[in-house]
């Protein structure tokens, strides 16, 4: 049985990693390389948050957007909001080999032979109805093609082994609108309202299901396509996700299995914080093969108990239990799982636990993390 | 890591909403600062998370996280909070939503709103050294900033999208404030989506919920606690002074760290109507001492003043209370009498008196007013209760002399009827110790002799395997401390906070068979000896 082994998330950083003069992150992995190294682990990987606002511009090459030409207010130069799915969307064949030699030369910046493992994405629109007004869900579709395009140039031109690209479900909020009072909840406060409407999970589903093998269509016939690795479709807590849950995973799952031309190209990211808050119990993942079969890739961070304010440092308190987790990890590479998978044309575990700290307090707090969770991998 | 710019934050965040935590800054300093230096980062934060969410936005998910030096004491205060980049989302959703939701009156409103703090957490040290008791969580390193702020207070302003959403911005802060009991604590969008009605029509609206709706939400099974919507009005004790023990109720949810969410108008707490003159004497915003109106509470006839909701976080002995605004500040002081005033108005079919939810550990059924029967026509006496009745009801039938008792359960001492009441968590050493000091109060007694007899106490309430059959009790501590054997001690009554009264009718004859709520009564002081116990 191999080894689990570690990576670290970007998303770290918030402020972007591509901007070479603001990119504290990178040295960080060197950091922990050096923590790991008695636990006899190899070499930090990296899983590169693709999505993070201020790194966008940097990826479609365009190191200024104009002043209005997405918030039509803020001046250039300022860490202006831009939409991932409307630049990662519209990227051109060019913009992602260029991108690509970008994300390669910052990683490997301070040390050649740093690898990237994995690709993180926030596309939530991939699931939203086309009500909302806006073609947010075919730009997320084509935002996750282009991904996995990216993903595969990293791979096969910068021989990096992302084995993993990790996507979120987006909710079950279908439109959101001004209507005028008809059932008012307060008794103030009179008059228009804005009223969300939610769509059924089966149906969000169904849209999300489609949109996976839309973007996958994307890369027929490209010879990008066997380089490109599977999509992991991340859990997150709260009643409007799509996927939110131990029932809505099992059912999703079960979709899953009765769309065979996703085998291999779709599975799960298994967030150990974000399945622990959501009450999803180990026996769960573990005894229902549609789902442990479809586990490609994890991430750990500290938590509270029912609650995601936020990725926070791991803690010893949590050793018990997070080491049962890094436990059944380790089973996903034993033969007999990698033989089920194979025979049931499935992609296989990356055999990376990604330590996740979006946007964390400083870089102390990750190697403090690294260094508590290399020791407890199996 | 994640440090940016002030030249960025103004950007995102926008002059109003700016200037906003900037007056926060100053009110939490105590107004001291002619400046208050700062400092921020990006960060993760459940509430713009579940803001962008709801609004069908990916981004802007993360907010902007402040802090606050204070010169004075050379560091860093004990607080931080997430600003919403209220700029950027005004953008976001206009480019998402472009006229659907009403555009630029939309974006204006997003844009120019005054409520740019999202979640925080807020160290209560100076409201403690002023006597203070403020409820705090333990949610520093779950924010990973236990190195700022280990405990404390949340505190968070409502997004307002057309309508207030102040209910579960209160409930979130209640939430979090019970977070060792609650099965989740939900965001924003979460907690609107969590009302049976939203749940059955799968579509919600984004405004406030009704009390009852509030008090839905808390007893779901996602969040895990419950609630109890309480009123002043006091049917079973009409001699008894109905606001005194709405005092002496909330100070023992509040010593026994339950939060209370009030229903206010919030025309009345904010001055909405009054002039400039008016403001800092006739309202309890203005009474707070802030060094300016902020501009959103002057009269703006597109927001009426209507049904609002705050959360008591803090009181004093004098019948102060603090409670938190999601509409301006934390920690405003108010007194019982001015909350009274501030109490929702009148409307036909609606109760005619304080309203109040404290928010409480699911198993917890017994309450300590119960809750008043709405009637559905004004004319009708609503002063009946229905099931649960509260502690009170109980301990009023069983205690004073004006009613029978069982004959049962002993004699209660005269005089100081309802006495010190504390919620215990008999799971927890910490929540018994600090109950079982409670009891022994008194400002005569020797701390000592006090600590004593409250260890003697404890020794006895552990000894009683009768207390083992629930987790959840109430003391009550009545009459005087006894010190010595010759002493006439008083009584400490607990009472099972797990009792189930089921669904009998109102009727004096089954109130009187509730005294199985009552585990066993002790001397309150001396040999701390139990002078009645149950049976199992």
């Amino acid at each position: 049985m191999s080894r689990l082994q570690l990576s670290v998330l970007t998303s770290a950083c918030a402020v972007g990693i591509l901007d070479p003069v603001a990119s504290p992150l990178l040295s960080v992995y060197g950091e922990i390389d050096l923590e790991i190294a008695s636990h006899r682990l190899g070499p930090t990987g990296v899983e590169f948050y693709l999505a993070m606002e201020p790194d966008l511009p940097h990826l479609a090459n365009q190191p200024a957007i104009t002043s209005g030409s997405l918030t039509g207010v803020l001046p250039p130069n300022s860490n202006r909001p831009v939409n991932a799915v409307e630049i990662l969307g519209a990227m051109l064949p060019q913009q992602l080999e260029r991108s690509a030699d970008l994300i390669n030369r910052v990683i490997r910046s301070r040390d050649s032979d740093r690898t990237i493992v994995a690709v993180a994405t926030f596309f939530p629109e991939i699931s939203r109805s086309n009500e909302m007004g806006y073609p947010a869900r075919q730009q997320a579709v084509n935002a996750l093609a282009n991904s996995l395009r990216l993903a595969a140039i990293l791979n096969r031109d910068f021989k990096h082994r992302i084995a993993a690209l990790e996507a979120v479900t987006g909710s079950r909020i279908r439109i959101l609108e001004k209507t005028e009072d008809a059932d008012p909840l307060s008794e103030s406060d009179k008059g228009s309202q804005h009223t969300i409407a939610l769509d059924r999970p089966e149906v969000v589903r169904e849209r999300l299901i489609g949109s996976l093998a839309d973007a996958w269509s994307q890369l027929d016939g490209d010879p990008l396509k066997e380089f490109a690795p599977p999509v992991a479709l991340e859990l997150e807590p709260g009643p409007c996700f799509l996927l939110q849950d131990e029932h809505s995973l099992t059912e999703l799952a079960g979709l899953l299995d009765g769309t065979p031309t996703l085998n291999g190209l779709v599975g799960f990211n298994l967030d150990i914080a974000h399945f622990r808050i959501a009450n999803v119990s180990l026996d769960a993942v573990c005894g229902v093969h549609s789902i442990r079969d479809r586990i490609l890739h994890a991430h750990v961070s500290g938590h509270h108990r029912c609650a995601h304010f936020g990725d926070g440092v791991i803690e010893a308190d949590d050793e018990g239990e997070i080491r049962r987790w890094l436990k059944f990890l380790t089973e996903l590479w034993s033969a007999a799982d990698r033989e089920r998978r194979t025979s049931k044309g499935l992609a296989q575990f990356s055999g990376y636990v990604s330590l996740e700290l979006e946007a964390t307090r400083c870089a102390a707090d990750v190697i403090e993390s690294a260094r508590r969770i290399s020791g407890w991998i199996p | 890591m994640n440090q940016i710019d002030v030249q960025i934050v103004r950007e995102q965040v926008g002059p109003i909403g700016m200037k906003m935590a900037d007056s926060l800054c100053r009110w939490l300093a105590g107004g001291k600062y002619k400046s208050v230096p700062f400092e921020f980062r990006i960060a993760p934060s459940i509430i713009t998370r579940s803001e962008c969410e709801l609004l069908g936005l990916s981004a802007p998910r993360f907010a902007i996280r402040k802090y606050v030096d204070e010169p004075s004491r050379s560091g860093r205060l004990p607080i931080f909070f997430n600003l919403r980049r209220l700029v950027w989302l005004a953008n976001a959703i206009e480019r998402t939503h472009g006229n659907r939701l009403g555009a630029p009156e939309f974006r204006e409103e997003i844009e120019q709103s005054p409520y740019v703090i999202a979640d925080s957490l807020l160290d209560p040290s100076r409201f403690r050294a002023a006597g203070f008791h403020v409820l705090t969580a333990d949610l520093g390193r779950h924010y990973g900033e236990s190195v700022v702020c280990e405990r404390g207070t949340p505190f968070l302003q409502h997004l307002k999208l057309g309508g207030g959403m102040c209910a579960q911005a209160c409930l979130f802060m209640a939430i979090c404030l019970q977070e060792r009991y609650a099965n989740s604590i939900l965001g924003v969008a979460e907690l609107t989506a969590s009302t049976k009605k939203a749940l059955n029509d799968q579509k919600f609206s984004l405004r406030g919920l009704t009390a009852e709706q509030m008090v839905e939400v808390l007893r779901s099974h996602r969040v895990g606690l419950t609630g109890f919507l309480e009123g002043s009005a006091l049917h079973f004790a009409n001699q008894q002074d109905p606001l005194a023990i709405v005092g002496t109720v909330w100070k023992a949810y509040l010593h026994s760290n339950v939060p209370v969410i009030v229903l206010v108008d919030l025309g009345v707490v904010s001055g909405a109507k009054l002039t400039a003159a008016e403001w800092t004497e006739r309202c309890i915003w203005g009474r707070n001492h802030l060094t300016v109106r902020p501009d959103f509470t002057k009269p703006q006839p597109a927001h009426p003043p209507g049904q609002h909701a705050v959360v008591l976080v803090g009181c004093s002995g004098d019948n102060t209370f603090l409670f938190n605004d999601p509409a301006l500040f934390p920690f405003l002081k108010a007194s019982l009498s001015e909350l009274n005033e501030a109490r929702i108005p009148e409307k036909p079919g609606k109760l005619q008196c304080m309203q109040f939810i404290p928010v409480l550990p699911a198993a917890v059924r017994m309450p300590l007013l119960g809750q008043p029967m709405r009637s559905p026509d004004p004319k009708i006496d609503y002063s009946h209760r229905v099931p649960p009745r509260g502690l009170l009801e109980l301990s009023f039938r069983f205690q004073t002399p004006n009613f029978q008792t069982t004959g049962r359960l002993p004699k209660a001492p005269p005089g100081g009827w309802p006495g010190m009441i504390r919620l215990v968590d008999s799971n927890d050493d910490d929540s018994v110790t600090a109950a079982c000091r409670a009891m022994f109060l008194d400002n005569n007694l020797d701390p000592d002799v006090r600590a004593t007899l409250a260890g003697r106490f404890q020794r006895s309430f552990r000894q009683n395997q009768l207390h083992n059959t629930g987790r959840w009790k109430w003391f009550q501590g009545l009459g005087p401390v006894g010190v010595d054997a010759n002493a006439h001690p008083g009584q400490i009554w607990v009472w099972n906070a797990e009792f189930n009264q089921g669904i009998a009718p109102v009727s004096i004859a089954n109130v009187l068979n509730m005294y199985k709520a009552v585990d066993a009564v002790y001397e309150r002081g001396a040999g701390c000896f139990p002078t009645f116990t149950g049976s199992p």
